[in-house]
């Protein structure tokens, strides 16, 4: 299944690419640009196990907030690096007679992506692909107790998105964004509001 | 016109995509189903504890070429009477092990249970009967007999039914009482297919019916000095179960990780000392190793062995408990820790020969990659101390260290392996004295 809607992912992509280098006008020539994109939004995450022992479920809810830095040479090419803050899941529990819990248990995993990537942007519709590293957080609140703990993880992203024009420096627009954390068994996806800010041209 | 850059963006994003989908295709082993093994056969059966009577049971056998049988388990076959009764069968062709139970009724002997595959997902149901006039009444009578035959019948997953008859052919020769099957993190790093999971204590239960005779077992600590067993330094997929309890094992206590953390295949976090209990109170195990990780645990190892060692006393059994010398920080913290009585437990160093003999260990433990080391063998050995070697997973490698010679047995006496069944094939078979 994940290898299927990758696959999907990607031949969209060649389609995607190909309809905004053919039927959309092209950058200004030799013009560079630095950009800066704030990316927030809501996300849904489905684990391939239920993350916890004492639920079964594997969908959630959370939210993400991130930025990527972006460099446009004279291409529709753009590069960059990715980072933020994305909340993957967050479980409460109760002792009760289904389980062996003691007191008021919360669970919550968390994440910083830190991520190359690459995007193909006309002038509205941008698509991108990122890879590199998850830092996976991971919080147990036990009563007034909290224990952190960190991890690393490889994974991928991808995204599609739209951008209106609303001057010469910023647009804005939504963006669709899927994660895909294999060797854990965790996906995103969210639902973004991005706004791109012209940092620097030359 | 596409610009050549063009082209190699649709080449890029292709390379990503196709990154992305090898990461996410990592296949599951599929999945061993073992036969329900009907009992109603063996009521009314007396288990055979006696040690006379085992003796006589236990040998290597062989079984007629022609039979359809001999494809998958190979013509050499060997069998053990386990402790506490239960009959483990080895065949080194397709690392095949059976466990059945049963024992004497008059004067035969029946057997029921199960056989599979260690490296395969193959597996099936077995009856084994000895006739009075083909053994059954000589060991019923603990009277020694080379006219021993074993009549099987081979169920496998199709529901076929075979025939497979096994002769005696030899005793299991009595250097092999003081060899030891080790089998690495607790049974065997390859339990995936076990259905339990390494380290955990449904795994030291079933290691001796996968032929081993001892355990290694890794030692991790907890945030609060709690000395669990535990192989990797923290909680990662492949280990433990769920998605909110990961990285480090120093960052949870004891309590927390007993709550809240499961193995892969559900089992609980043991603490060293349930470990050493279960294993002295539940098993035949005659040997533990303990693989510790951390130096800051080693007194507290210490303790645990001590302790068990008195457990072990007390029920009237054989066990030896080695602590593990693995790196020159370990070794450290041994030489520092102030716990009374440390001597009284055994060291088993795998560090170079100088530094088994200046902590006078027991035993030496070289790794299988420095070669045979025949010479530093020797001497270790005309030093009184024994030699093991680890991690020998490959056949042509345990038969080379099987072939070494020391005096009148073998130069080394101990092997840690993931596969302890192939082990015991290869050994039982290699040893035929007739």
């Amino acid at each position: 299944m994940r290898l299927f809607v990758l696959m999907i992912l990607v031949v969209a992509g060649g389609r995607l690419h190909a309809a905004v280098t053919d039927g959309l006008v092209p950058l200004d020539r030799a013009e560079y640009r630095l950009e800066m994109h704030v990316i927030g939004g809501l996300g849904a995450t489905w684990y391939t196990e239920p993350p916890s022992r004492y639920s079964n479920e594997r969908i959630f809810t959370g939210y993400n907030g991130n930025a990527r830095i972006m460099w446009h040479p004279d291409h529709l090419l753009g590069v960059g690096l990715m980072t933020g803050y994305q909340v993957f899941s967050l479980e409460r529990f109760s002792p009760g007679p289904d389980n062996d819990l003691v007191q008021e248990t919360k669970m919550q995993l968390g994440s910083i992506p830190i991520h190359a990537v690459f995007e193909m942007q006309g002038p509205y519709v941008r698509i991108g692909a990122g890879i590199g590293m998850y830092v996976l957080l991971s919080q147990l609140h036990e009563g007034d107790a909290i224990t952190y703990s960190n991890s690393l993880a490889f994974g991928g992203s991808a995204w599609i998105g739209y951008a209106f024009t609303l001057s010469d420096r910023l647009r804005l627009g939504p963006d669709l964004v899927v994660q895909v954390i294999s060797d854990r068994g965790i996906g995103n996806v969210s639902a973004m509001v991005t706004v791109q800010i012209d940092l620097l041209s030359y | 016109m596409e610009s050549f850059c063009d082209r190699t963006m649709n080449l890029r994003l292709l390379i990503i995509g196709v990154m992305m989908a090898v990461s996410g295709c990592v296949s599951e082993l599929e999945q061993v189903l073992i036969p329900e093994v009907d009992r109603s056969m063996i009521v009314g059966t007396e288990r055979i504890i006696d040690t006379t009577k085992r003796d006589i049971l236990d040998g290597v056998y062989t079984t007629d070429e022609s039979q359809t049988t001999v494809q998958r388990f190979g013509t050499v076959l060997s069998v053990r009477l386990n402790a506490n009764g239960t009959l483990s069968i080895y065949a080194a062709q397709g690392i095949h092990t059976m466990l059945l139970e049963g024992g004497l009724r008059n004067d035969s002997a029946i057997y029921v249970g199960s056989w599979r595959s260690i490296n395969s997902p193959a597996t099936g149901s077995i009856t084994v009967v000895i006739r009075p006039d083909e053994g059954g009444a000589d060991v019923s009578r603990g009277k020694a007999t080379s006219n021993l035959v074993l009549r099987c019948r081979v169920r496998t997953g199709n529901g076929s039914d075979q025939a497979l008859v096994l002769r005696w052919q030899a005793k299991l020769t009595d250097d092999l009482r003081n060899f030891h099957i080790i089998a690495h993190r607790g049974g065997g790093r390859n339990s995936e297919r076990l259905g339990v999971s390494e380290n955990s204590l449904p795994m030291l239960r079933l290691a001796p019916y996968l032929g081993a005779t001892g355990v290694e077992i890794d030692v991790e600590v907890t945030k609060d000095g709690i000395p669990i067993v535990f192989h990797d330094p923290s909680f990662t997929p492949r280990t433990v179960q769920g998605s909110y309890i990961m990285g480090s094992v120093a960052s949870y206590t004891y309590q927390q990780i007993r709550q809240h953390v499961r193995l892969v295949n559900g089992e609980p976090i043991p603490t060293l000392q349930e470990a050493l209990q279960t294993i002295i109170e539940e098993t035949p195990l005659e040997l533990v190793w303990l693989d510790v990780k951390q130096p800051s645990v080693t007194a507290a190892v210490l303790e645990a062995c001590l302790a068990a060692q008195t457990t072990a006393q007390l029920r009237n059994r054989t066990v030896e408990i080695l602590l593990g010398i693995p790196t020159a920080a370990i070794l450290q913290a041994y030489r520092n820790a102030n716990v009374d009585g440390k001597d009284r437990v055994g060291v088993l160093c795998e560090l170079d020969p100088q530094t088994a003999r200046s902590i006078n260990a027991r035993v030496w433990a070289p790794r299988f990659t420095d070669g045979i080391q025949r010479s530093e063998a020797e001497q270790m050995r005309q030093e009184g101390r024994r030699v093991f070697v680890w991690t020998l997973d490959d056949r042509a490698f345990m038969s080379n260290y099987l072939q070494e010679r020391y005096r009148n047995g073998l130069l080394y006496t101990g092997v840690l392996t993931n596969y302890p069944t192939l082990l015991a094939a290869i050994l039982y078979a290699s040893k035929v004295t007739p």
